[in-house]
């Protein structure tokens, strides 16, 4: 038997080498695609045109850096009528030169905006050396609560649910509302847990799992990663549980 | 029968531009082409219901794929990333509500049968790669598949993993060769039936 180096295992990982024994066995683990495997095709394409419009996310940038722009704009008028204003002493203009926020709704959105194409976690653009993974990082993005998503009586609804069976949760319409107060999707048990409990519902046997109730503190994590070190589910416990899973499935 | 699909990466990258924007049979290439890797990777992760789990992986997708950018290996990555949290909060579900374990018996229906005789050959063989990886430590087995699997890199299947890449690159070495060792020395020649070293499966998961 020999000894298989590193470098030789990144060869074969890599795909370069398939040779013997193992290079088959790697084989048939990516071997092409059964039909069984294709299952579900229907289902997913019936979510993805449900799915909120797609063009949602890339308008709603556009507006935000329409009204950046214009909020410049106003602020730019607004400081040259300040100027005017001062110079020419028109009434109106004294006392309010550096604060265009007097104008309220016209230039407020001023200082806001900035933000909001940040918030927008359309995942940062991975530039093609750092690879394509970055992306993960608006898996974690918090987005803003939008108005209109389910709250109060609603959102106790759709937790209850969820904590009942979360497959069916995620099927509700306005199940990404949750989510989104959740804050990710990670959070959603918690914040769940927490909404229910604290209002006295029923909740769902919580606390009966230890491990839930001390989460690695769950900061908004550096959404560098949902996955993260930070995450609750890359402790070390959420690991043993997948491998005692499988191990209890597959090893004999 | 080899795998290449029937786009490039390059083309599926075009279709992860293009699904975002709404386009469907973009869409559904991208289902396509990355639906059975991922169902192998599930599959070690939580057995008999690496369907399920998949199917909502697809629905996270669905969703927020306006929101991803990246080329197709990020996507990969990404909804490698996005089924393992899914799995992940499967597999704690399953343990708060221990009423519903899922009996072995299960795992045979992951098989559906399939059309011909000799795809069902090749069945068995990926099932029982797969099986055999999945016997290895979690996070080699999970190393493993990623590379090989899902095709990410080290980088990239640390990110999915929230490890180092070179942590991943051990796990999968380390796998690596506890799988040679399982299978023995090599006759060589490759062997005409690539698999299955006698007792190196537990009969009654080899499906």
């Amino acid at each position: 038997m020999t000894r298989l180096t590193r470098h030789d295992a990144r060869r074969i990982l890599d795909g370069r080498d398939r040779s013997g024994r193992l290079g088959a066995l790697l084989d048939a683990a990516a071997a092409s695609a059964r039909p069984a495997e294709l299952g579900g095709e229907d289902d997913v394409l019936t979510a993805f045109r449900a799915a909120p419009r797609h063009a949602v996310r890339p308008s709603r940038r556009f507006l935000a850096r329409f009204v950046v722009v214009k909020a410049v704009i106003a602020v730019a008028l607004l400081g040259g009528v300040a100027l005017a204003a001062s110079s020419s002493l028109t009434p109106g203009g004294e006392g309010s030169p550096g604060q265009p926020v007097a104008e309220g709704g016209r230039a407020d959105p001023a200082p806001n905006t900035p933000t909001e194409p940040v918030e927008t976690p359309t995942a940062p653009t991975p530039s093609p050396s750092d690879t394509s993974i970055k992306p993960f990082k608006g898996e974690d993005g918090e987005d803003p609560p939008e108005p209109g998503r389910p709250s109060g009586k609603r959102l106790k609804q759709l937790c209850r649910l969820f904590l009942d069976d979360p497959r069916g949760a995620r099927a509700e319409k306005d199940y990404p509302g949750l989510e989104e107060r959740a804050g990710s999707l990670e959070r959603v048990r918690r914040f769940c847990e927490r909404l229910l409990g604290e209002g006295g519902d029923d909740g769902d046997g919580k606390g009966e799992d230890p491990q839930d109730t001390n989460p690695s503190p769950k900061p908004s994590a550096s959404h560098e990663d949902t996955s993260g070190p930070g995450g609750p589910h890359n402790g070390p416990q959420g690991h043993k549980g997948l491998s005692a899973r499988s191990d209890g499935t597959y090893v004999g | 029968m080899r795998p290449p699909p029937p786009e490039t990466d390059t083309e599926l990258s075009a279709c992860v531009d293009a699904a975002r924007s709404g386009d469907e049979d973009a869409f559904r290439a991208l289902f396509r082409a990355v639906q059975p890797r991922l169902l192998r990777y599930l599959r070690v992760l939580v057995g008999a219901d690496a369907e399920d789990v998949a199917s909502e992986t697809w629905l996270q997708i669905a969703r927020d794929l306006r929101g991803f950018k990246g080329d197709f290996d990020g996507f990969r990555g990404w909804a490698a990333t996005i089924g393992r949290h899914r799995a992940l909060d499967h597999v704690r579900h399953q343990r708060r509500r221990p009423a519903a374990p899922v009996p072995d018996e299960d795992l045979t229906d992951l098989e559906a049968p399939s059309d011909t005789a000799a795809m069902a050959v090749d069945a068995l063989s990926t099932d029982a790669a797969l099986t055999l990886i999945a016997s290895l430590p979690q996070d080699q087995a999970e190393a493993v598949l990623l590379r090989v699997v899902m095709g990410l890199d080290a980088r990239s299947a640390g990110k999915v993993l929230g490890k180092r890449p070179g942590a991943v690159r051990t796990a999968a070495h380390r796998g690596l060769r506890r799988l040679a060792a399982r299978l023995g020395p090599d006759a060589d020649a490759r062997p005409t039936d690539p698999m299955i070293p006698a007792g190196a499966l537990t009969p009654r998961d080899a499906t």
